[in-house]
């Protein structure tokens, strides 16, 4: 009997673990042919040169080279460092901001449409977003000069002008995005203890100790996801770019993404392309890698 | 985070088709045209032809009719009419490049004359001359279109595309306006002079109701008129070099820039699309190839008139012409030869007189009273090719376009023409330079 017994669960055994394998089995197939397999191809088309019709020729470090020489490459990256910046700061201290009027003792339905209302940005397909966007912002016909306009203001160059039109960007970016910033930051202040505040106000911590030393702490791990990812979401900024201004005028709302798209698909250097690729990819891992690192110091765990 | 993705699944495509393309292998019905003795295929036979085609909205139903037309010769034949309109030609040979490089190669490209060299230097296309040497038909069509047009489809005495349709550029202006200003219509040989002295008068804000005198079109081929008659040009004659910052191009787009800042006749084109501006009447003139001449067909109550491009240092033109081409590597080129016939038809070239997106390439088409139908002054539509250049395109098209297109804005931000232009061709430059 007892052998028997060993066979059977020897045999469950095998049929879990097949039955396991059969449900990640999905993802894991995913994982190589969408994100492994590709990022190979990639790491070996950056060393390269490759049209996509002819077969690619292999030219050792010259893409590399090729990025330290490139203007181009440098504005780029200034311009998506001024969009990780802007993003980082302005998207979190207004979801915060939003997140703690929210939190207030409003009305339950009131709340309810607040949180909606902020949120709605997210769920629209950022295309549209820009879209209507650029609609609200052109000089001579948009809304926004026209009300700005009816209070007497001068007409703004949005999108057509080069000190101006960078920030444009942030600004559709910022209010596309803090809808999401806020609810994670809703969700973290709801779990804040209403004893621990009421204690310290006991102590006569007024409201802005009352946030530095109580809130702070207490949601850390939300600014901290928070932070994270739009620093990733930032660094990949596309969409919004190609349709409000294209990059204009010149490069100067140009992203990195956006010029390592147009040399792998307007120029046809894919190879050239990848190398940028690898850059970006480097620099995203570095920079969350970094953030890991600090958030020993500052985020509490309970 | 969508476009990481979208990378990623352009890279396991041309993954995997490399692994596709490496075991295939598929006969097709035979190419006895591409060198000896013609024959055509059965009307039987069964097979899958793909069309890499772009065009306007509404050229669509004219290109089904070639292929039913086609169908009715070969009912088992399945044709794949992939169709898109062209917003800048490096995104259409992109998308012929992803499709060759998937596996999915097109059987006939239908191309313009922005991106024929950018194909040849690929070999993308089959020469056609054998079979047409076996054709009276297509002798005949080929006979009936103006040579300067076929010139650019062929290559060292080669020929590689059959003619489809093509365009110019002219100056649209609006009759009631220059009324208005008690101005008569211009001679067909005006100068630069003569448009800028025109367009003053026809700069007006009365009421508060401003009128600017011309709508600057802001697309690549707009601007090649206008450098052309400067005796200038985007690329240097043999197409080996981009001269975006010669003397001659800077002078010309240095024009165009001060009709908007020093002149003050033109509005600035950030602020709106000149044809819908010229439609509310609110510029006097604009520039424009046939197809708003089509745009305007539908709006009756409103009326226009048409004059050639002014001159300065020379009398001329830009045109661009689209043809057929076969890709070299098709498996069905004897049936796609049959398909090419019927696409570039005199039936085809009637649909294009009739409908006026663009103009035809036949003088049978072009002198019919279908064409003169729908336009005024439509000799001036056609004539031009007289005297017209074909648009500079080199291999380089896609980044040379590119590079033009932001040298633009940047001058419409601002930025000094010189400079601007300086800072494309460099560009461009360092680009050709990485492609050797």
């Amino acid at each position: 009997m007892a052998p028997a017994g060993g066979r059977d669960k020897a045999r469950r055994r095998r049929r879990e673990a097949l039955n396991g394998y059969l449900f990640v089995g999905p993802s894991i197939i995913g994982f190589f042919v969408f994100i492994l397999g590709p990022l190979l191809a990639v790491i070996y088309y950056s060393f390269t040169r490759y049209d996509a019709i002819s077969p690619p020729q292999f030219r050792g470090l010259a893409n590399y080279e090729r990025l330290f020489t490139d203007d181009r490459l440098r504005q780029v990256y200034l311009n998506t460092i001024i969009y990780v910046v802007a993003a980082v700061v302005l998207i979190n201290v207004f979801a915060l901001i939003l997140a703690a009027v929210i939190n207030q003792r409003l009305p339950h339905g009131l709340t309810y449409i607040f949180r909606s209302v902020y949120f709605f940005p997210s769920l629209v397909s950022l295309v549209y977003i820009s879209l209507i966007w650029q609609a609200l912002f052109q000089r001579d016909t948009g809304l926004v000069n026209y009300y700005l306009d009816a209070v007497g203001g001068q007409p703004v160059n949005w999108l057509s002008s080069t000190s101006m039109s960078r920030w444009t960007v942030v600004i559709v970016d910022t209010w596309r995005n803090v809808g999401f910033a806020m609810l994670i930051y809703v969700a973290a202040l709801q779990d804040v203890p209403k004893e621990l505040e009421e204690a310290a106000q006991l102590d006569g911590a007024g409201p802005v100790t009352l946030f530095r030393k109580i809130t702070v702490p207490m949601i850390s791990q939300a600014i901290f996801f928070n932070v994270t990812i739009t620093v990733i979401g930032a660094f990949q900024i596309y969409e919004s770019v190609i349709v409000l201004t294209n990059g204009g005028p010149g490069d100067s709302t140009r992203s990195v993404v956006m010029y390592l798209a147009e040399q792998a698909f307007s120029n046809f250097q894919i190879g050239y392309a990848s190398a940028i690729a690898i850059t970006l990819f480097l620099i995203i891992l570095g920079a969350t890698l970094v953030q890991f690192r600090i958030r020993r110091s500052w985020v509490h765990y309970e | 985070m969508h476009v990481k993705k979208r990378l990623v699944v352009v890279g396991a495509a041309l993954a995997t088709s490399m692994l596709l393309t490496a075991c295939g292998g598929d006969s097709g019905t035979g190419a006895t045209g591409a060198s000896g003795t013609y024959k055509a295929p059965a009307s039987t036979t069964q097979a899958t032809l793909t069309i890499s085609n772009w065009g306007n909205p509404g050229d669509e139903k004219i290109y089904n009719a070639a292929i039913a037309r086609f169908n009715q010769k070969y009912p088992n034949v399945k044709v794949k009419n992939n169709f898109t309109q062209v917003v800048n030609w490096g995104d259409y040979i992109n998308k012929i490049q992803a499709s060759i490089a998937s596996g999915d190669a097109p059987d006939i490209i239908n191309m313009a004359t922005e991106g024929v060299e950018y194909g040849l230097d690929k070999k993308l296309y089959q020469p056609l001359d054998n079979y047409i040497k076996q054709d009276q038909s297509v002798q005949a069509l080929i006979n009936d279109v103006s040579p300067a047009l076929l010139k650019g489809f062929s290559k060292n005495g080669q020929t590689y595309l059959l003619p489809n349709n093509w365009n110019t550029m002219l100056v649209y202006y609006n009759p009631a306006l220059f009324e208005k200003a008690g101005i008569q219509r211009p001679s067909d040989n005006w100068t630069w002079q003569d448009f800028l002295t025109t367009a003053k008068k026809l700069t007006t804000n009365t009421g508060g109701k401003q009128v600017y005198g011309f709508g600057i079109p802001t697309y690549t081929f707009a601007y090649m008129p206008w450098i052309y008659s400067n005796s200038a040009s985007t690329a240097s004659d043999d197409l080996k070099t981009p001269t975006l910052d010669a003397a001659g191009t800077v002078e010309a787009i240095q024009f165009i820039a001060d009709l908007v800042y020093k002149e003050k006749v033109a509005p600035n084109p950030t602020g709106g699309d000149p044809t819908s501006l010229f439609q509310a009447g609110k510029i006097a003139m604009t520039a424009a190839p046939a197809n708003l001449a089509a745009t305007l067909a539908a709006n009756k109550s409103f009326k226009y008139d048409v004059l050639p491009m002014p001159s300065n240092k020379v009398n001329t033109n830009v045109f661009g012409a689209a043809g057929f081409a076969m890709y070299s590597q098709s498996k069905n080129k004897d049936l796609s030869w049959e398909l090419l016939k019927d696409l570039a038809s005199q039936e085809t070239q009637k649909a294009w007189a009739a409908s006026g997106t663009s103009n035809p390439t036949t003088k049978t088409a072009q002198q019919s009273p279908e064409f003169a139908a729908s336009k005024p002054h439509s000799e001036l539509f056609y004539n031009q090719i007289d005297h017209a250049k074909p648009v500079a395109a080199p291999s380089f098209f896609g980044s040379m376009d590119a590079a033009f297109q932001k040298a633009m804005t940047s001058v419409y931000a601002g930025t000094d023409v010189p400079s601007a232009l300086k800072k494309a061709n460099d560009e461009v430059k360092s680009t050709v330079a990485q492609n050797d």
